[in-house]
């Protein structure tokens, strides 16, 4: 029961690391129809903006808000480089593309920085853990918990009550009457990469202040479970990303712990499978909307 | 979860293929080796390294070429081996099969007698090339030690393998008193498949108890499951012993002293890597590892080599595997001095019987599995510092691959 | 399997392909080294998975993650298939007793990996074929991790990381030109079938092509199938090349790689396949040699290395953004040769011809007389969209040879009122006859097939096909039926155009030319003039009006121009707010109060509505 109650949260301390990049990805994809593959670079970006800012001496949260500060950019010289260039392109387009500024960027990262990893120094208080009862929690998986529900929190907030969040809402109802209604679409656009990016640096700094490591490939993992999260959540539904991400955060902790140990290996298989027939099932995801193609 | 590194791997090298651009005076000297006693005194001769120096298994490629170059350059500023130069060829493969199958075609090609196998999982697709023509091949920094059955008779291991190093592992466990022991591998490579067997069956002959077991995925990025299903293991044991290796190690001996864990932990060489330094010094502190040598010991012919390396090249090796690279060489070289012949099947012949003094300590092929039996070394973590255990002794028990 | 084309025209293509790729490898062969040869191998190898892919992808528009597994099943199966018994009781102890002792050669070994390939796939393929377009494609990312997962971890079968090895090395570049050469015909050809132009249609536009009766997830489900057995082939192929292999190599990096192959040469051509293959071989050839170090006049350049991922991935974004259709784009070879292209559609044309010879009268104008009774009978119809109720309670009917309008303001059910007949939306209530068989809740391809046809408010064409490919993909469309209506619309001189360079008024014929072809028993017009001057429109409505004597069908037709729907049909129908407000004869219609009451003021004032957004459609529906 105990370790269950760990385990438990430890699956929604990771959940919520899958749930705010899911957020992200979701984001761009309810505004624009992308799902960007090389988000996952937005990651190893904020790992070595944080390496290289601890290694100048700087302290760990000041590397943090350089690492989302950075991602931020990152992103939306995603938006400006490539997807407005190929605008009009069909989603295999896209998603092809950004898988290939994906593997380009790795390949910068390796040639520029180095194929190993890079250590971070993270705080010694990130080493300690808190005891709740009987219950024995790393502080980090407290504190990521927090931080991930925060900005979620702020963010909907943010949506629900400025402008420029409800002129998101709008375009990810539908973006060319949005535009026809005098908004420019070009500045919610870039809203939503910009936000997007802040989202994949926040779970970049989480997930860096876990693994306190960054190497080429460090966001290719993450990336993977939150595409996979946004899937099963419901392509184009905001709050579904978020539950994809933590539905697919405690199943992974649970299959890792729970399944007898000739079949730990098949977990992912067995993770994928389940969200595959779930697909088969309701196509449109958890969460997604049966979109009904004006004729 | 299962997103293993070889993914992760593959995902970085993108394993192109094929053609045009024709090396233009590649001539066909046909399938074997047909050695060079006819050669011309003074041509090269041609050894091969089809190594992954972009892909995961640079972590040791890369390392195994800085040693292999330094003795090649310092081999031929002295003479050569028999009077001729060593002429060492070097192709990135990125741990793709296609490049390494054409990689070591095009050496063999070109007059190869002798080829270094890459670390990575390749290794099976170049020793088919090479057993085929004919040419020997070492398994570079595999320590796995059925890959010489798997590839053929043309296959070599002249480093400790992994039955050595398990063995070791236990017997230190046991000599420090531990009496259970939590196993942790992957099934995802034959090494953290293994590797866990071997330690127990030396552990439990020798009296102890292994009172855990599970798996952890290659490349996770996130143990917490695992971590906290150690934390929990009833009895709790008195040390964990894992194949994990870089750059998951400082991730896992991280997040395990995060969740108050404090139990000794031995590893293998796969830590063998400045960057296990990068979990910073309260996570990695004390824990001890088997490796095929270490460096920090005051040897005079380490020291000599660093020297001399540094020199060269202004700065160190990426890590101690380089001194492997260094004394492979050197065994080739002493090889074809003491065969009096550089063709392959004089090569293979000596290999088989080889008996070196090297930098890394003394190899001594045995010529029925044509694996060395070579004694591990054992590397304490004081800090973020690597520091050398008392030598072990070959292991009085080895298992059985 | 029916065709729409030339058997000998897609033959005659493949041919002229074979021919470039055999100039490209042949000197290697011949002249090159044992290790250019090898070099040539490789090359070889890479257009068969390329084509392999290039069969689902190209066709289907879907992009497929999930091919490498397939590759990965045939690898897997010629391993078990060919690896000598003693090595393989040594590595696969645990393999079943039919396969310990099994030693098959090259051709048996490839032609089972094809058939275990396509076994497996056509048990993904029924969860698959179900999905929406970018659903199936995560799904086939899926697909590609839980094999690599399985390959891993099923060590009874694959003996794990450790990988297998020992597959005897037969690839000879004979071998190797004679499969690559099989591949490309077989290519070619099924991109002709009707299978595979239905496969493009729906590549094109899954809704349109649906309403015309093709089965969308039918022809996505042989398109999946097919190309999974050429993968899986292929896939062995490469094994016998390889000759040791571990589940690493299906993975990302594979995937990747013919991905980046196929999508830079032209992911629509099956020479667009072969390009690509070459072009990125000889990248990829040339990077590593750079990367080996190269003197540049005398300047020996330092050992790099990686740049390879880089450069290639560099590539694919110039290449998506300068040329999002690939290097070749959507042309076959023979596009390329004028005069080869020219041969190939007269000779197809002669055939056509030949074949519309035959044809005296339409079938459907023979049994017109015996038949008085409504070909079509919506009754009680019902729909409501979030409670707003578009339809409420409609009747509708027509008879052969009828022309009904189909008038009310916008938002008045109209649109809905069609694709409730169609299938394209589902009832709430209600029932819908034609030809007297009940079709109520039938999909749009089953109603189709059944004898419905349409046109769309928005054109809906296949706008990278031919014209004569736009008339010919539904699954209805005779070579005769094809022809007269190319001929009866007056598109048979631009048959060999595509269909999106056609100037807008032909495309509105078009899209009545396709429906036609499919010699419909009712068929429903939705604002065919729509767009048209008053003389394209008045010569449009005329050749409606013949077509609707001639085929005997019953015409339903939407429009907004009163003018136009007063002259042209035999009864009309008005609706408003969801509800039949009058019905009868023109002039019964024109002079009921109910009617201009409804139209006072807001008499036919054409407003079209706003332009579909390009953006969010194209992407979201892709």
């Amino acid at each position: 029961m105990l370790e269950f109650m760990q385990q438990l949260i430890n699956g929604f301390s990771l959940g919520s690391i899958y749930a705010v990049l899911a957020l992200g990805l979701a984001m761009v994809y309810s505004t624009l129809g992308i799902l960007n593959f090389a988000y996952g670079e937005l990651i190893t970006i904020v790992g070595y903006t944080m390496y290289f800012a601890t290694q100048a001496g700087a302290p760990f949260l000041l590397a943090a808000g350089l690492g989302i500060t950075f991602a931020a950019i990152a992103s939306l010289l995603m938006q400006l480089a490539l997807f407005r260039p190929l605008r009009g392109a069909s989603f295999v387009t896209l998603l092809f593309a950004s898988f290939a500024l994906s593997q380009a960027l790795q390949g910068v990262f390796r040639q520029a920085i180095s194929p190993r990893a890079r250590g971070i120094a993270v705080p010694e208080i990130f080493s300690t853990f808190v005891t709740i009862g009987d219950i024995r929690i790393g502080f980090l998986t407290i504190a990521t918990l927090i931080i991930a529900l925060t900005s979620m929190g702020i963010l909907a907030v943010f949506m629900r009550y400025s402008r420029s969040g409800l002129q998101m809402r709008a375009a990810a109802i539908d973006l060319t009457t949005t535009r026809l209604m005098g908004v420019r679409a070009n500045r919610v656009i870039l809203g939503a990469f910009a936000i997007s990016g802040i989202l994949a640096g926040i779970a970049g700094v989480l997930w860096m202040a876990r693994t306190t490591q960054v190497t080429p490939t460090s966001g290719f993992t993450p990336i993977l479970i939150a595409f996979i999260a946004v899937v099963l959540g419901g392509l184009g539904s905001i709050p579904g990303a978020v539950i994809g991400g933590y539905i697919f955060g405690v199943l992974e902790v649970f299959l890792q712990a729970y399944l007898p140990i000739g079949l730990v290996p098949f977990q992912f298989a067995m993770a994928l499978i389940a969200v595959s027939v779930l697909l088969y099932l309701r196509p449109e995801g958890l969460m997604g909307k049966r979109i009904e193609e004006k004729v | 979860m299962k997103i293993s590194k070889a993914i992760l791997a593959l995902v970085c090298t993108i394993p192109l293929v094929l053609t045009a651009c024709s090396s233009g005076d590649s001539t066909d000297t046909g399938a074997t080796a047909d050695g060079d006693s006819t050669a011309a005194s003074g041509d090269p001769i041609i050894i091969g390294f089809a190594a992954d120096l972009s892909s995961t298994y640079a972590y040791y490629d890369q390392p195994m070429l800085e040693g292999a170059q330094l003795a090649v350059d310092e081999i031929n500023e002295t003479g050569g081996v028999l009077g001729r130069p060593l002429d060492l060829k070097v192709v990135d493969i990125r741990n793709d099969p296609a490049e390494a199958t054409k990689a070591v075609q095009e050496m063999i090609d070109e007059g190869a007698v002798y080829l270094i196998g890459s670390t990575g999982d390749v290794i099976a697709a170049e020793g088919a090339i090479a057993c085929e023509a004919g040419v020997p091949i070492s398994t570079g920094d595999g320590t796995a030690p059925t890959l010489v059955d798997d590839i053929g008779e043309c296959a070599f291991q002249v480093l400790m393998n992994d039955t050595i190093q398990g063995a070791t592992a236990a017997e230190y466990a046991l000599a420090q008193g531990y009496k259970t022991a939590f196993l942790l591998g992957s099934p995802e490579y034959a090494y953290t498949a293994n590797l866990p067997g071997y330690f127990s069956e030396v552990f439990t002959a020798g009296g102890g108890e292994i009172v855990g077991e599970t798996s952890f995925t290659i490349g996770a990025g996130d143990f917490s499951a695992v971590v906290t299903k150690i934390a929990n293991a009833d009895p709790a044991p008195d040390v964990i012993f894992t194949p994990i290796f870089v750059p998951d190690t400082p991730v896992f001996m991280r997040q395990l002293r995060q969740a108050g864990v404090t139990l000794p932990v031995i590893s293998t060489d796969g830590n063998l890597d400045p960057s296990l330094a990068d979990a910073g010094a309260d996570a990695i502190d004390g824990m001890v590892f088997t490796a095929p040598v270490c460096t920090s010991d005051g040897n005079e012919d380490i020291a000599a080599f660093y020297e001399t390396y540094n020199a060269r090249n202004g700065s160190d090796p990426s890590s101690a595997v380089a001194a492997l690279g260094y004394d492979e060489i050197n065994i080739l070289a002493q090889t074809i001095e003491t065969a009096g012949a550089s063709d392959s099947a004089s090569i293979m012949a000596g290999l088989a019987n080889a008996q070196y003094d090297g930098i890394t300590g003394r190899t001594e092929m045995n010529p029925e599995t044509r694996r060395a039996n070579k004694p591990a070394a054992m590397i304490l973590m004081e800090g973020t510092n690597f520091t050398c255990l008392p030598a072990p002794a070959f292991p009085s028990l080895v298992p059985a691959p | 399997m029916r065709r729409y084309g030339s058997i000998r025209g897609a033959g005659v293509s493949a041919l002229t392909t074979t021919a470039l790729m055999l100039i490209v490898v042949l000197p290697f062969v011949l002249f090159g080294g044992k290790s250019l040869s090898s070099t040539a191998v490789i090359f070889l190898i890479n257009v068969t998975l390329v084509i392999a892919l290039q069969t689902f992808v190209g066709n289907s528009g879907i992009l497929s993650f999930g091919h490498v597994a397939f590759m990965g099943v045939g690898a897997y199966v010629t391993a078990w298939l060919t690896i000598p018994p003693e090595l393989k009781s040594n590595q696969l102890p645990e393999l079943p007793a039919f396969l310990a002792e099994a030693r098959w050669g090259f051709f048996p070994s490839l032609l089972a990996a094809a058939f275990v390939s396509a076994l497996f796939a056509a048990i993904v393929g029924i969860i698959l074929v179900r999905m929406t377009v970018n659903a199936m494609v995560m799904a086939t990312l899926a697909l590609l991790l839980v094999m690599y997962s399985v390959w891993l971890n099923w060590s009874t079968l694959t003996r794990g990381s450790s990988g297998v090895f020992g597959i005897p090395r037969e690839t000879t570049p004979v071998l190797a030109i004679a499969v690559a050469v099989v591949f490309i015909f077989v290519a070619r050809l099924f991109k002709t079938t009707r299978i595979g132009l239905q496969l493009r249609a729906s590549r094109e536009d899954e809704l349109s092509s649906a309403a015309l009766g093709i089965n969308v997830r039918r022809v996505r489900y042989i398109g999946w199938v097919f190309s999974a057995a050429l993968m899986g082939a292929a896939g062995s192929l490469w094994s016998f090349n390889i000759i040791a292999f571990d589940p690493g190599q299906f993975s990302f990096a594979m995937t990747f790689a013919l991905l980046a192959m196929l999508i830079l040469g032209g992911k629509e051509s099956v020479l667009g396949a072969v390009v690509g293959a070459a072009v990125v071989g000889l990248v990829t050839e040339s990077f590593s040699r750079i990367e080996q170090g190269v003197s540049v006049f005398g300047i020996e350049l330092p050992r790099i290395t990686g740049t390879v991922q880089f450069v290639i991935a560099l590539l694919i974004i110039i290449a998506l953004i300068w040329r999002p259709d690939g290097i070749v784009g959507r042309r076959e070879i023979e596009d390329f040769i004028p005069p080869l292209a020219a041969w190939l559609r007269r000779s197809q044309g002669q055939s056509e011809d030949s074949a519309s010879q035959k044809l005296t009268q339409s079938p459907e104008e023979a049994d017109q007389g015996s038949s008085s009774d409504f070909i079509l009978q919506g009754t009680g119809m019902a729909k409501s969209f979030h409670g707003v109720k578009a339809v409420a309670g409609i009747d509708i009917e027509v008879k052969r040879g009828e022309i009904l309008g189909l008038i009310g303001p916008n938002g008045s059910g109209k649109s809905t009122l069609l694709n409730l007949i169609s299938g394209l939306t589902n009832l709430d209530s209600g029932q819908v006859l034609l030809a007297g068989r009940d079709v109520t809740g039938q999909p749009s391809h089953i109603v189709a097939q059944q004898g419905l046809a349409r046109t769309f408010q928005n054109i809906r064409i296949f706008p990278h096909l031919l014209v004569v490919e736009n008339v010919f993909a539904p699954p209805r469309t005779t070579a005769e039926s094809g022809h007269l209506s190319l001929k009866q619309l007056g598109l048979l001189d631009l048959r060999f155009t595509e269909a999106n360079t056609l100037s807008y008024g032909m495309q509105r014929r078009l899209e009545i030319a396709r429906a036609m072809g499919t010699q419909p028993s009712v068929v429903l017009l939705d604002e065919p003039a729509a767009g048209m001057n008053h003389s394209e429109s008045d010569i449009l409505l005329s050749d409606i009006r013949s077509l609707a004597v001639h085929h005997g069908c019953g015409v339903i037709i939407i429009d907004h121009d009163l003018r136009l729907i007063m002259r042209l049909c035999d009864r009309i129908q008005v609706l408003e707010a969801g509800k039949t407000i009058a019905v009868g004869t023109p002039t019964e219609v024109s002079s009921d109060p109910v009617v201009l009451a409804a139209y006072l003021g807001d008499v036919p004032i054409e407003i079209n509505e706003p332009p579909q957004g390009e953006i969010s459609l194209a992407a979201k529906e892709n």
